[in-house]
């Protein structure tokens, strides 16, 4: 390649891939910085650090639905009680309440999927009734399928 | 000999307009002025002036990049400022900028909205921004965030929603009222 025998096209060639190297590190490290989702939460093992929220009483009162959340995708990745339910203060981004409504709570997040859904089959008002919350397992239940994982026939 | 130095002084330079051109550059991209020269930001800076957060308590007007952008300069705010940049120039050219989807805009923002720009300001996590002291939930939640009781592995916008902007689709959250009103109120001036 006559280009880099020149002295020009040697310091060009330098010049690009110090380009190259710089806009490669820096977009790597913008990832590395500010990831996509926080993995913390797949590794949290010490109960005693979920004792600040609900989940420390509610493991006790309600064991069971506390205990699918834990093992459920929603519990892996710390998506907490007070996401979806709101704060009994009533403050925070969303309204109390035991059974919240789907249309202000799941599309927060899952709107795309939501709409997709619409598209192809309609809604049913209560996303629940397919999609049970607490219960999208990762590991909890892993060999019973939900209702949303059975194939229609 | 000579050439020799006549590389040197060359590259220095070199160097040097890179550096000059490069800060100034560098600080007129980073105003909030130049955030709004492109036409799909002027819906974002209107939801702004309206928001809690279009003046700080000096009564400054807060800029975009007080939140947007980490509080300190470093390699952190080097290349999330690239990335973020290449990002808008694309969309500006080669998206459809007119059609913004704001839901997964959301998620995005919050990734990009660091904890550091928030805790400038906002300094002592048992207070509210008046001074009072927070709720005893309040008070929980900002310890599970600190990770002195329980954790959360949260940042803080990914709890405190619709701060400085206000997608229509969020209007009708009862915690959203005051904002949504004055946007109303705003809409139905034009």
């Amino acid at each position: 390649m006559p280009m880099f025998k020149s002295k020009i096209g040697k310091w060009l060639a330098v010049a690009g891939f110090a380009v190259v190297v710089v806009a490669v590190g820096m977009y790597v490290y913008v990832h590395a910085a500010f990831p996509e989702t926080r993995c913390e939460a797949k590794h949290l093992t010490d109960e005693s650090k979920m004792a600040g929220d609900c989940y420390a009483c509610h493991l006790k009162t309600t064991p069971k639905i506390a205990q699918d959340w834990y093992e459920g995708k929603h519990g892996m990745l710390l998506v907490k009680c007070f996401v979806c339910h709101g704060q009994p203060d009533g403050k925070g981004a969303v309204e109390f309440a035991v059974d919240p409504d789907p249309d202000k709570v799941c599309r927060k997040c899952h709107d795309p999927a939501v709409n997709r859904m619409e598209e192809k089959f309609g809604l049913r008002p209560q996303c629940n009734d397919c999609h049970p919350y607490h219960q999208n397992s990762i590991h909890h239940e892993a060999f019973q399928k939900t209702e949303s994982k059975k194939t229609v026939n | 000999m000579k050439r020799g130095v006549r590389t040197i002084v060359l590259s220095f330079g070199c160097a040097l307009a890179i550096a000059v051109v490069g800060a100034v550059a560098f600080e007129k991209t980073s105003t909030t002025g130049f955030c709004v020269s492109c036409h799909e930001m002027e819906q974002h800076r209107t939801e702004l002036k309206l928001s809690s957060h279009a003046v700080d308590k000096d009564k400054k007007p807060i800029e975009c990049r007080q939140c947007h952008m980490p509080a300190e300069l470093g390699p952190r705010y080097v290349s999330l400022k690239a990335y973020l940049g290449i990002k808008d120039m694309i969309v500006h050219h080669f998206g459809d900028p007119d059609n913004f989807y704001r839901r997964e805009l959301q998620l995005s923002a919050r990734r990009f909205v660091p904890d550091d720009s928030c805790r400038a300001c906002h300094e002592d996590l048992k207070k509210t921004y008046k001074g009072e002291e927070l709720s005893r939930e309040g008070k929980l939640a900002h310890d599970a965030y600190l990770g002195i009781n329980g954790q959360t592995g949260k940042g803080c916008a990914d709890c405190h929603h619709n701060m400085a902007h206000l997608p229509i689709f969020d209007r009708r959250y009862v915690q959203n009222a005051e904002f949504a009103a004055k946007m109303a109120a705003q809409e139905e001036g034009m």
